[in-house]
């Protein structure tokens, strides 16, 4: 197997992997949610989620499960990243790092 | 926050529905490298009555989670081309992050007027290009992913519709860069995704297979659609049980739309995304016009 079929398999383990937690978080919660009636629904911010997870509340689970799934492609990114430097391709670690830091940068953007 | 109890015989429908709409999303954008935003946004602001912030919201969900499992699958399949994908990427990005900065400053309706006209162009080009495919058959003998590609973004895979192993070779990088840096802009200016921009400039203008576009272009709107996102979800649009059922839909969908796309001849589905095209193309006519939002 060369490094390119290596860089596959690995970012597609990545995004499965990913999207594998964020449904199993998804199913969890929306169940729990769904057999205790008591219980409140709704979005809950990024601070809000964690204070939620140490409470035990079904919806911190839920709104996890959405979290996980959008940071799964930046997941990737940083495995192609390691992939680059373990491989000790420079230029493409550069390249890949730079996308990275543009992620980070329009994240951080948006949640100001 | 909104804060409401859970959950009635009604709202199994409703939860019902929007993993239809999930399903049909999956499908769609799978199998077009596209976000599927232009059919889900719809569906739940006209079917479902939710407000456009809601919906474009959970629109940003259905386009990560098509993007993650349509990806996953053609990565497996080696259709999705990775170094091509980072590469364009870092222009749209930036692209990205500038048009959300300029949505204030521009005239929304005449850049979706100009993107109409655009769309129109590429999907016209596409319909007369439809019989033309870049890429070569492998030579017998030569093994797949080895060998010495021209460059380090040349690429293969075995193309299932035509039986025949098929590598290319990527041209015209800096237009392709220059245009995925547009397609950035727009998405942050219009909030539409990349897609609709990049499979039709990776096949037409840089020689890669409509295949290989359809699956790069899904490995790059994930990550396009990230930042975006947390814009959402922070501000509170994206409600867990509205997105969630969304997000179970589009996984079955994308199960159905990776089966059928390696299936289909090139030639269908060049047609089928000129199609797309257009019909993206009159709805941002109809946006320009002021007729939707």
């Amino acid at each position: 197997m060369n490094e390119d079929s290596r860089l596959s398999l690995m970012s597609g383990r990545i995004l499965s992997a990913g999207l594998l937690t964020s449904l199993i978080l998804f199913v969890v919660g929306f169940l729990w949610l769904a057999i205790n009636p008591g219980n409140q629904v709704g979005g809950l911010t990024l601070a809000e989620v964690l204070q939620s997870l140490l409470k035990g509340e079904p919806r911190a689970l839920v709104s996890l499960s959405l979290i996980t799934l959008l940071i799964t492609p930046f997941a990737a990114v940083l495995g192609a990243v390691i992939h680059f430097a373990r491989t000790r391709e420079r230029a493409w670690a550069g390249v890949s790092l730079g996308l990275l830091a543009v992620l980070v940068v329009s994240m951080l953007a948006g949640l100001l | 926050m909104d804060e409401r109890a859970i959950i009635g015989p009604m709202d199994w429908i409703h939860v019902g529905l929007l993993v239809l709409i999930g399903i049909s999303g999956g499908v769609f954008g799978s199998m077009m490298g596209v976000g599927g935003g232009v059919l889900v946004i719809p569906l739940l602001t006209l079917g479902m009555k939710l407000p456009m912030k809601e919906a474009i919201a959970c629109s940003l969900i259905a386009v990560a989670a098509t993007a993650c499992a349509s990806a996953a699958s053609y990565l497996k399949l080696r259709y999705a081309n990775v170094r091509l994908a980072l590469l364009l990427e870092t222009t749209t990005a930036a692209g990205a992050i500038v048009g959300a900065f300029l949505a204030v400053a521009f005239h929304a309706r005449l850049l979706a007027g100009l993107f109409a006209g655009i769309l129109v162009y590429a999907g016209y080009s596409m319909f007369r290009n439809r019989k033309q495919e870049p890429g070569q058959p492998l030579s017998d003998g030569v093994p797949l992913h080895e060998g010495s590609p021209v460059s380090s973004l040349s690429a293969s895979y075995h193309d299932a519709a035509s039986g025949v192993p098929t590598r290319y070779d990527v041209r015209s990088l800096p237009l392709g860069l220059g245009a995925s840096g547009f397609a950035g802009l727009l998405s942050g200016l219009l909030g539409i995704g990349g897609g609709v921009v990049q499979v039709p400039v990776m096949n037409l203008a840089m020689g890669v297979p409509i295949r290989a576009a359809v699956a790069t272009s899904s490995f790059m709107i994930g990550i396009t659609a990230i930042a975006s996102s947390f814009v959402y979800y922070q501000k509170g649009y994206m409600d867990p049980l509205t997105a969630g059922p969304v997000f179970v839909g589009v996984l079955i969908g994308v199960q159905a739309g990776t089966r059928a796309m390696p299936r289909i001849r090139a030639l269908y589905l060049k047609l089928f995304f000129a199609a797309v095209l257009l019909v993206v193309a009159v709805l941002m006519l109809l946006k320009a016009m002021g007729i939707t939002r």
